[in-house]
């Protein structure tokens, strides 16, 4: 029995790693990449992902390597997709429970490799983390500013009353 | 080789940044293109690494309730900068907003589509009744109105003149409720423009010959009795929609329509259908529906039959419900004698214990039977069952009980009884 294919692929830091064709080819960037050149024993190179993030992003994909691909053609203003969105399996949530940094770099490493299930993994953790929180809660959550003048946030109070108000 | 080796190095590292250039908006470095004024936000702010495009994403999948937009552009100027000018968040306008709001949401939402969801408001605001103020703004709005979700009292005065006067060329999504209770459902007009793809209709009756009706996904009738629409209507709808694929219909008063008696209907094939769930039908209307209906790609059945009659047509919406039946790997059978309900259901994917993260098709059926002698129906189940169908059956009568497990030791299938009376 022949071993599988594998293509090696170098982090933005130099690190080199070593997987199988399927496995790297949940990114749609690579995959296109693979058939644009055609294969080579030449690592590819992902200047945009370090060697940290990228182990990570390399781990959701071996273990989702036999999954269906997404549907190219679902709508995402769909009730009942948006409704789906919010859920996220077992194992992606273990996945995913790691800092903010490496959060958003995960979101951002996925959103280059076009990987769009760990993608919405990330982009529904951070909704998640989102719903039902105050403004302040959010702030205090992501260590975001409040960068309004006391003009401007009593304007958006006055709208947020009229908002609410029945 | 040294030549050919750096020469496919360098078409690589080309080609990945061509990748990386071509796609600037969803691109990692579009973040640090992103226009922003200094000071916004704080530099430790992660979320704020992400490019505008996935922020919209999160939010929207952030939103609970339309109220939420409102919550989420308080967070910041870079937040608020985004949200207000993705017309996206603001194409729900809502009886149940603040109508101070209202123009607010018109206006943010530029051309974009509107969806207009109204509700009965029982108790009036200001002494006032909003509903009319909102109509008023949005019917200048109604080509951009693709979505209507509307529950009304039957009396309002401004509900069937809203359909008359406003021109709803681009709606797709139409659901209507009355409330309460009215005898005779209420017509309204939806004029010509491009075909629904949903209709969600209870005490409300449309003009059934609409070529409207040609592009229906969804099609959903509760309440409806008087003279629409007629089973040779029906059909018609039917026929007319191919790329139907959910179909609800509760409490039709086909029998009362016109010509129900007099009408022979021939057999339709709907080979889009995979939901239907009928409720509350009279005997003689569920068992026309159903010789009427050919689904060959149903992968979910809710049947709910009306007392008294279901042992006679039990095989029949057996026989429909078989391919979900078979195609089920676990199945629950509830037999209450003491309300006389046979239910059937496959149980749900996330309900039982299969390795995590396992995916696949799950073909389900939820059937309801009222019956006073439910063996026979059960004899019927157990004839469609396969050899790898488990079976859970739940009863509270002890002689159901007995007989189930002598049927198990006939059945290839695995047969768990459980006999609520002897647990007790």
């Amino acid at each position: 029995m022949s071993a599988a294919p594998q293509v090696t692929l170098e982090s933005s830091d130099g690190e080199k790693f070593k997987v199988d064709k399927e496995v790297a080819e949940r990114s749609v960037l690579i995959k296109n990449m693979i058939e644009d050149v055609g294969e080579s024993d030449n690592p590819i190179p992902l200047p945009n992902v370090n060697a940290s993030v990228l182990k990570k992003v390399l781990e959701y994909c071996e273990h989702h390597r036999g999954d269906p691909l997404p549907a190219a053609d679902a709508d995402p203003s769909n009730d009942d997709n948006r409704k789906r969105a919010t859920e996220i399996s077992d194992w992606d949530q273990k996945f995913i429970q790691v800092d903010q940094e490496m959060l958003f770099e995960i979101i951002l490493a996925a959103n280059y490799m076009d990987i769009k299930p760990l993608l919405d993994v990330g982009c529904k953790t951070v909704a998640n983390m989102i719903k039902g929180k105050t403004p302040e809660e959010i702030r205090k959550l992501f260590n975001i500013v409040n960068d309004f003048t006391p003009e401007e946030e009593a304007q958006i109070k006055k709208e947020n009353e009229w908002a609410e108000d029945r | 080789m040294d030549i050919l080796y750096q020469f496919k190095t360098k078409l690589l590292e080309t080609i990945n940044a061509l990748y990386w250039r071509e796609r600037p908006s969803t691109q990692w470095d579009s973040r640090r293109e992103t226009p922003r004024s200094a000071g916004h936000v704080a530099p430790s702010a992660f979320i704020h690494n992400l490019p505008r495009e996935l922020l919209i994403e999160i939010f929207l999948s952030a939103l609970e309730n339309p109220l939420d937009v409102h919550r989420l552009s308080s967070v910041c100027k870079y937040w608020r900068g985004t949200i207000l000018n993705c017309p996206y968040y603001w194409q729900v306008i809502d009886s149940r907003q603040g109508k101070r709001c209202w123009p607010q949401i018109l206006r943010r939402g530029k051309n974009g589509p509107l969806i207009a969801q109204i509700r009965v408001c029982k108790v009036p605001w200001y002494g006032t009744d909003p509903i009319p103020h909102l109509i008023q703004l949005i019917t200048p709005e109604s080509r951009r109105i693709h979505a209507i979700d509307w529950t009304v009292e039957p009396s309002t005065p401004y509900f069937q003149p809203f359909f008359e006067n406003v021109s709803l060329l681009h709606l797709t999504k139409l659901t209507v409720s009355v409330w309460p209770w009215v005898p005779v459902p209420v017509p309204i007009h939806i004029g010509d423009g491009v075909p629904l793809r949903q209709l969600d209709l209870d005490r409300v009756t449309i003009p059934w010959d609409t070529p409207r009706l040609g592009g229906l996904e969804t099609l959903s009738l509760s309440n409806l009795n008087g003279d629409s629409p007629t089973l040779p209507q029906l059909r018609h709808i039917l026929l007319s929609a191919p790329l139907l694929r959910h179909l609800s219909i509760s409490n039709w008063r086909a029998e009362s329509t016109p010509g129900f008696w007099a009408t022979q209907v021939s057999s339709i094939t709907l080979p889009s259908l995979t939901v239907l769930e009928v409720r509350s039908l009279s005997a003689i209307v569920h068992s026309r529906l159903l010789s009427m209906l050919d689904v060959p790609s149903l992968t979910k059945v809710l049947w709910n039959c009306a007392d008294g009659w279901a042992l006679a047509l039990g095989p029949l919406l057996l026989r429909r419900s078989a391919q979900c039946v078979k195609a089920s790997p676990e199945i629950v059978i509830n037999w209450y004698k003491k309300n006389h309900t046979l239910h059937i259901r496959s149980k749900m994917r996330d309900e039982w214990s299969k390795p995590q993260d396992t995916i696949e098709s799950c073909k389900s059926v939820d059937l309801s039977i009222q019956t006073s002698n439910g063996f026979r129906l059960i004899k019927q189940v157990g004839r469609l069952l396969s050899n790898t169908s488990s079976i859970l059956f739940e009863t509270d009568s002890k002689r159901a009980a007995k007989r189930v497990r002598r049927l198990a030791l006939r059945s290839n299938a695995l047969i768990e009884v459980q006999d609520f009376i002897s647990l007790c």
